[in-house]
């Protein structure tokens, strides 16, 4: 305790003024700062939380944007598609088919038959391009895979994939339309490229 | 005169507050503060009455006990919670080694001093790196601890010098003590009356980085 120990006291006004002052600054001192150090932080906590929002504001955006579009195909496909080809077939079974003779009857449950197996086509079809099984069972990108069989299956053209894509449950339709839109563009026989960046894009 | 009589009188302010606000005090270790502001009112009344310096060095033992409880109370990390109680063991030593009734003990006071003053620090450190605290000056013990900061940092160099000093330069120099006396008291009514961790609405409810 020799370091506190005053054994020959100088000036002690001074030391006394000027040792209280500069203890007393230091103090003052670290409390300001501690004070303006954390106001900071939390100034750059509450920045980043709203980015994090904003973030997420524009992905639910895009999230409602795509459901939007893909109710209003769906609602294209079947008031368009499914709804004549019914429309036709009840045609075909209207109220005076009792009164034709048989050949007609027969001719006319025949096309209506046609047209409603059609119909359940289209509708098998619209289903699979909302939700194909490969994609329920097998993922994302054995969905892909299966897509660009088929494109290649055509033989004018050889799709493949070159990017891991991992899995997904959702289907993403872009994949699909985006790689039949590449078909065209792509004038050479391989577009692997562009699809591959389809679907990272999407 | 008046500075020591305005400095008696805010030894009772802190008792007063603390008695008043008793619901919003509990549960925060307020309670050694309260402990700790009678035991200074009994021995500035004791004081005034017997005049024997050995009231002072027992207060100031119990005074260190007192604050080394409240630190080893508040500090949360396994490591720190020790720095108290092995600060208090050496204190213990220097106190009792340098104990007398005829002069004022500047030795054990000013290291009493610099221990606060670093538990204060240490206490101060861990508020602000507690997440669950969003501003440290809505915490109770954040006031406490700047008037022990401000009290010790300001009297540390007079107590040091305490011991060489004439009655007339003592007269003349104990007002700094007087006045950071009132300081502290000031400070510990504050805590003693703000509401619990309570932060403000505006703050809270629409946080924008650019108005704070």
């Amino acid at each position: 305790m020799i370091i506190l120990e005053i054994t020959n006291p100088g000036n002690v006004s001074l030391v006394l003024f000027f040792g209280t002052i500069g203890m007393l600054a230091l103090t003052i001192g670290l409390i300001v700062f501690i004070i303006f150090h954390q106001r900071k932080v939390i100034r750059y906590q509450v920045k980043l939380q709203r980015m994090e929002q904003d973030q997420q504001k524009l992905l639910l955006n895009a999230s409602i944007r795509l459901q939007e579009e893909e109710r209003q195909r769906i609602a294209a496909d079947l008031h368009d598609d499914a709804g004549p080809l019914l429309a036709t077939a009840r045609l075909y079974l209207n109220e005076n088919l009792v009164n034709l003779d048989k050949s007609t009857q027969l001719q006319s449950i025949y096309n209506a038959k046609q047209i409603i197996d059609d119909t359940i086509q289209l509708i098998r079809n619209i289903s699979h391009s909302l939700m194909p099984p490969t994609l329920k069972n097998f993922g994302l990108e054995s969905a892909v895979n299966d897509l660009f069989q088929k494109i290649s299956g055509s033989g004018s053209m050889n799709a493949s994939t070159v990017s891991s894509i991992g899995t997904c449950s959702a289907w993403p339709r872009p994949v699909r339309s985006r790689a039949y839109n590449a078909i065209p563009i792509a004038e050479a026989s391989t577009v692997p490229e562009t699809l591959s960046a389809i679907a990272i894009g999407t | 005169m008046l500075v020591f009589i305005l400095a008696f009188c805010a030894e009772i302010l802190p008792i007063v507050f603390y008695l008043v606000f008793l619901k919003r005090n509990r549960g925060e270790g307020l309670w050694v503060i309260f402990l700790y502001c009678v035991f200074s009112l009994l021995t500035e009344m004791l004081f005034a009455m017997a005049q024997q310096q050995i009231f002072y060095m027992l207060f100031a033992i119990v005074q260190f006990t007192l604050f080394s409880f409240f630190f080893y109370s508040s500090l949360e990390g396994k490591k720190v919670k020790y720095i108290p109680i092995i600060g208090a063991l050496v204190f213990y030593v220097v106190a009792i080694s340098n104990f007398t009734n005829k002069k004022f003990d500047s030795i054990s006071v000013s290291l009493s001093s610099v221990l606060i003053i670093t538990y204060c620090i240490l206490l101060l450190y861990e508020l602000i790196k507690d997440p669950k605290i969003l501003f440290v000056y809505y915490q109770k013990k954040f006031w406490v601890i700047i008037a022990f900061l401000l009290y010790f940092s300001a009297t540390f160099f007079l107590f040091l010098y305490a011991r060489a000093l004439t009655p007339t330069e003592h007269a003349k120099y104990w007002a700094i003590n007087n006045f950071f006396e009132i300081l502290k008291n000031i400070l510990f009514c504050i805590a003693f009356i703000m509401k619990k961790n309570v932060q403000p609405s505006y703050l809270t409810d629409n946080l924008d980085p650019d108005i704070m």
